[in-house]
């Protein structure tokens, strides 16, 4: 069946009442859950399993919870840009710019185009998903455990760039979010690290937690210290739409965020975090005004969402197509394939045809639906602004500890966000940028497992990072990036020199 | 700041070493070969202690302006902040959700707000209720029911 | 005027309220304070006794959503409520090597309205062996029922050169190389098979432990290392796929849901293993009634047609055995892996 025929087919099935019925619920359901802290797409779509049996075809099961996936993608990043909430790995960087640009009452311009560029983003990847598919799959099995450490390694990289004004307090926030995330079990061995006996510790930190931790509640307690009512409030909402101008200078970072998304997207594990990474990198590199970022730059909000969108849709390649499951969510989607009979993989074209082009066909229409559903939803968000900063303030706490406590349905979370929460406070009083920690905690058990599995494999020999192809150039790569830095910093100084007035005495 | 930022360093250092003679005493380093647990740890801190001690020795010298870490009673709400939360999630296993949020709603506003009674009562009361009803009924968490079985 | 007075009356009220809750609140606690954990058991079983079950059933699975553990418990989900009046609730407790799931069943009240399944699996019958954990595997549960027991499939990538185990030894033998072996975990059953089979033959296998069965198939079909193992379900559809091929399975018999794939020993390697057992459980001290009862809708499930369908597309045999029987198993599959882990000689480094 070519591609032609596979999308009308598709179409014809994605456009029955039923079908369609159940995506846009789906991307219903999941735009609620994208905007709650706390509640991630992985727990929804484990509540709603019996219910997903009960349905008659397995197409509609599907649908019905790529649309929940996608659609949490979506979502995820308004909490992030209105309350520097990010309620997963991929919306941090958003969280970066969108949240100063909310600051400067610019929220409904970085909400539309975060919901724009989500779409554009959405569509090229299912694009690619009904082209290119299997032969990107075989390509993204030829990443080992060495390919995934040079990978990772230069996602760490573009996470201590992320820290705009010291390199040093940059990296020691990555060396920190590193050193949390070896709390509990060693992956390889089994064995307990640093829990000093206490159980839940033992499981080690979620993400979650950290995350809401560090930004959250960490801006919270040190807004409260201004002790000014409402400093929220009094910023101005401004327009609610990006303007055409915003639309012209994002346009070209919303597709190369799609495009970066879409390859690095298919790969399981890190894919979604180190695309938003590199998005936000390529984008800074390529402004004009690189100074901007970090202070609230449309381009740093519309490359990465657009990137994030992208990887979740990349992310069903491998699924769709070898039947390897990338992450929690798409893990859960397999299971409930595989319950209901079909087998997700190589066969899955050919056996089920209508399964794989009808999720397919659904995601057009899916992406159409969140955009229509999340562009007027952009003004009821911006809303949220005027609450007084007197209730915002202990709703969030309440939302994100009911959010921490239901990731296990234990309280020793609550404790580990008011660990983290301080945390980001001292951070914020010190003046350390917080986003390479929660990064770095994300790609730490990559970074981890890929060294050690890469050390097993090659029986101790470094040189297997340099004799594979593809772990080689990216390691070139790595290394790059490293000298460019330090050609700029160089130079940076050279110029402080000249003129003392920009010696800001931090290295 | 320059002063905080080397306190800051010298904590870090601290930390950092703990967390390396740790590694090398409990989890073990293991070889190349074949790294054990305390492998990458060691790596980590290491790396750390080098960056806290170039962090320390580039805000040598005195401030231009210096200012203290806290402007006088600024750590108090903060503090009191970290209080409520730490104790709600005492009282959250104890008491359950239900009385624990309102507790919750009613000492912030009270102590962090600074609202009148009547106002405080008003907003612990229409809070506790609407984000039980979100969670519980819209959102199926499972939520502690403590004292209140509802 | 009117307002300011409906105000304040309503402000007295929220005060009464407040007092009330607090009142009734420092009651209630003292009231469960007073209860010790002895006395709860005898609640547990008293309030059991009569009609059980009144409520939902919550079956906790130790695993993340989505692996074969949680399919199984899935799978029963599906037609648990057409032999039960009740339903079943799948809630996923993963989390530090799948303790946390077992230290919350173990600490739940024994009534038989908490279960674990996944009792059997090597986080009860190696783990344990191994290092310390907060749990007794056989003195903190109760078994109800085994449902099924997932071998380990040992598989070669596609386009391997070996096409049995006895040209992997041979080559390994002639050439002297390491064995690159992919994985689940360190404390996983495909880790013991893997360096068993290692014992018993005298080849060099180096097992690369992962995050769990998913990562390391994908490693191995990747070409990433030279053989590896995984439960059916995750091996199967790579193996209809010609991206695996299967060499042997671990257990002292052919494995029902593969036929055709050959035991160890039939291929002259002297080793078995018990896989990785999956079984249902209680906390210890649940009456034997409700035990009973579950142990009969089990069965029921056992048999149902359309639990072995979904079985079937799962690649899980279904191997049902009760409570009294499988206490009996269980015991007997954790001495033989603790003679094992003693005979290899297995540490956590």
């Amino acid at each position: 069946m070519g591609i032609f025929e596979g999308l009308f087919n598709g179409f014809s099935i994605a456009l029955q009442g039923y079908n369609l019925l159940f995506a846009f619920l789906g991307c219903l359901l999941g735009t609620a859950i994208g905007v709650l802290p706390g509640l991630g797409p992985a727990a929804t779509i484990s509540l709603l399993l019996p219910v997903v049996y009960k349905m008659s075809s397995p197409a509609t099961s599907i649908i019905f919870l790529a649309g929940i996936y996608y659609g949490s993608m979506y979502g995820g990043s308004t909490t992030s840009i209105l309350l520097n909430l990010p309620g997963e790995a991929a919306s941090v960087v958003t969280a970066i710019d969108g949240y100063k640009m909310a600051l400067k009452g610019r929220a409904g311009a970085a909400l539309g185009i975060a919901a724009i560029g989500s779409f554009i983003a959405g569509t090229i990847g299912v694009i690619g998903l009904s082209i290119v598919a299997p032969p990107l799959a075989e390509f993204a099995l030829r990443f080992g455990p060495p390919e995934y450490f040079a990978l990772t390694l230069v996602g760490l990289l573009l996470a201590v760039f992320l820290s705009g004004s010291s390199i040093v307090k940059g990296l020691i926030a990555l060396l920190i979010g590193l050193l949390l995330a070896s709390v509990g079990l060693d992956p390889i061995t089994g064995k307990v690290r640093f829990a000093g006996g206490i159980i839940g510790l033992q499981g080690g930190f979620d993400f979650v937690t950290l995350a809401m931790g560090v930004f959250g509640i960490g801006e919270i307690l040190y807004s409260l210290e201004q002790n000014i009512k409402g400093e929220i409030v009094t910023t101005k909402i401004g327009k609610v739409f990006p303007t055409i101008k915003d639309f012209i200078e994002a346009k070209w970072a919303i597709i190369r965020g799609s495009l970066i998304g879409f390859f690095v997207g298919i790969l399981p594990g890190g894919g979604a975090v180190i695309a938003s990474l590199a998005s936000y990198a390529v984008e800074k590199r390529c402004s004009k005004k690189p100074e901007e970022f970090g202070q609230g730059a449309i381009c740093g909000v519309a490359g990465p969402e657009s990137a994030n969108n992208a990887a979740s849709s990349a992310s069903f390649i491998p699924l769709l197509t070898l039947g390897i499951p990338g992450n929690a969510s798409i893990a859960m989607i397999f299971a409930a394939l595989m319950i209901q009979g079909v087998t997700p993989g190589p066969f899955l074209v050919k056996e089920h045809a209508d399964v794989f082009w009808g999720v397919i066909a659904s995601m057009y229409i899916g992406n159409l639906m969140l955009l229509a559903l999340n562009l007027p939803l952009v003004g009821l968000w911006v809303q949220l602004l005027k609450v007084p900063f007197g209730i915002l303030a202990p709703a969030v706490v309440l939302f994100t500890c009911v959010g921490v406590y239901s990731i296990a349905n234990d309280t020793f979370n609550i404790y580990a966000l008011l660990f983290f929460g301080l945390l980001g406070y001292f951070m914020r009083k010190l003046d350390f940028e917080p986003g390479p920690l929660p990064l770095a905690f994300v790609l730490a058990p990559i970074i981890e497992n890929s060294l050690r599995q890469s050390l097993l494999m090659s029986g101790g020999s470094m040189a297997i990072f340099f004799t594979r192809p593809i772990a080689a150039t990216l390691f070139a790569i790595f290394i790059a990036l490293v000298i460019a830095q330090g050609l700029q910093s160089l130079r940076q100084r050279k110029r402080s020199k000249v003129s003392p007035e920009m010696s800001t005495g931090e290295v | 700041m320059k002063k905080h930022i080397r306190t800051t360093g010298v904590f870090l250092i601290i930390v950092g070493v703990a967390i390396m003679v740790d590694s090398v005493m409990v989890l073990k380093l293991g070889n190349y070969h074949n790294p054990d647990s305390g492998f990458l740890p060691f790596w980590y801190s290491l790396l750390m202690v080098i960056f806290s001690l170039v962090l320390v020795i580039s805000n040598l010298g005195a401030d231009d302006r210096p200012q203290p870490f806290w402007e006088p009673l600024q750590w108090v709400n903060p503090l009191i902040a970290v209080i409520i939360i730490g104790l709600y999630g005492f009282i959250m296993e104890k008491l359950g959700y239900l009385l624990a949020t309102f507790i919750f709603l009613l000492v912030w506003e009270k102590l962090l707000e600074h609202e009148k009674w009547l106002k405080t009562l008003v907003i612990s009361v229409f809070g506790t209720i609407s984000l039980y009803l979100i969670f519980e009924h819209m959102l199926g968490v499972p939520l502690p029911a403590g004292i209140f079985a509802l | 005027m009117y307002r300011k007075k409906a105000w304040r009356i309503l402000g007295l009220l929220m005060v009464a309220l407040l007092v009330l809750l607090i009142a009734s609140g420092c009651g209630g606690k003292s009231a469960t304070q007073n209860n010790t954990p002895s006395q709860e058991k005898n609640e547990g079983a008293a309030a059991t006794s009569s009609k059980y079950p009144e409520k939902p059933i919550t079956i906790i699975v130790p695993y993340a959503a989505g692996g074969s553990t949680d399919a199984l418990a899935r799978a029963i989900e599906k037609v648990w409520t057409k032999y039960c009046p009740q339903p079943v609730m799948i809630v996923n407790k993963p989390g530090a090597g799948a303790v946390v799931g077992r230290e919350f069943v173990k600490t739940s009240k024994p009534d038989g309205y908490t279960l674990m399944i996944g009792y059997g699996s090597g986080e009860d019958l190696i783990g344990p062996q191994l290092q310390k954990v907060p749990y007794d595997p056989l003195k903190d549960f109760t078994p109800i029922a085994r449902m099924s027991i997932h071998s380990t499939i040992i598989c070669v990538p596609g386009n391997s050169q070996f096409k049995s185990m006895k040209e992997l030894i041979d080559w390994a033998k002639t050439s002297n190389q390491p064995v690159t072996a992919s994985v689940s975990t360190a404390t996983g059953n495909v880790n013991i098979t893997m360096r068993g089979i290692g014992k018993v033959t005298g080849i060099n296998i180096v097992p690369i432990p992962h995050q769990g069965g998913a990562q390391a198939i994908t490693d191995l079909i990747g070409g990433h290392a030279i053989v590896g193992g995984g439960s059916g379900n995750e091996v199967a559809p790579h193996i209809q796929a010609g991206r695996l091929r299967p060499l042997a399975v671990d257990l002292p018999e052919r494995d029902p849901a593969f036929p055709d794939v050959p035991t160890l020993k039939e291929q002259g390697i002297n080793f078995y293993s018990w896989g990785s057992v999956k079984g249902i459980a209680a906390p210890a001290g649940t009456p034997k009634e409700v035990v009973d009862y579950l142990a009969g809708v089990l069965k029921k499930v056992s048999e149902d047609p359309e639990f072995k369908e979904s079985m079937k597309n799962l690649n899980q045999p279904i191997l049902y055995m009760g409570p009294e029987e499988y206490q009996k198993f269980f015991k007997e599959a954790y001495d033989y892996f603790g003679k094992l882990i003693k005979d290899l000689n297995i540490t956590l480094q």
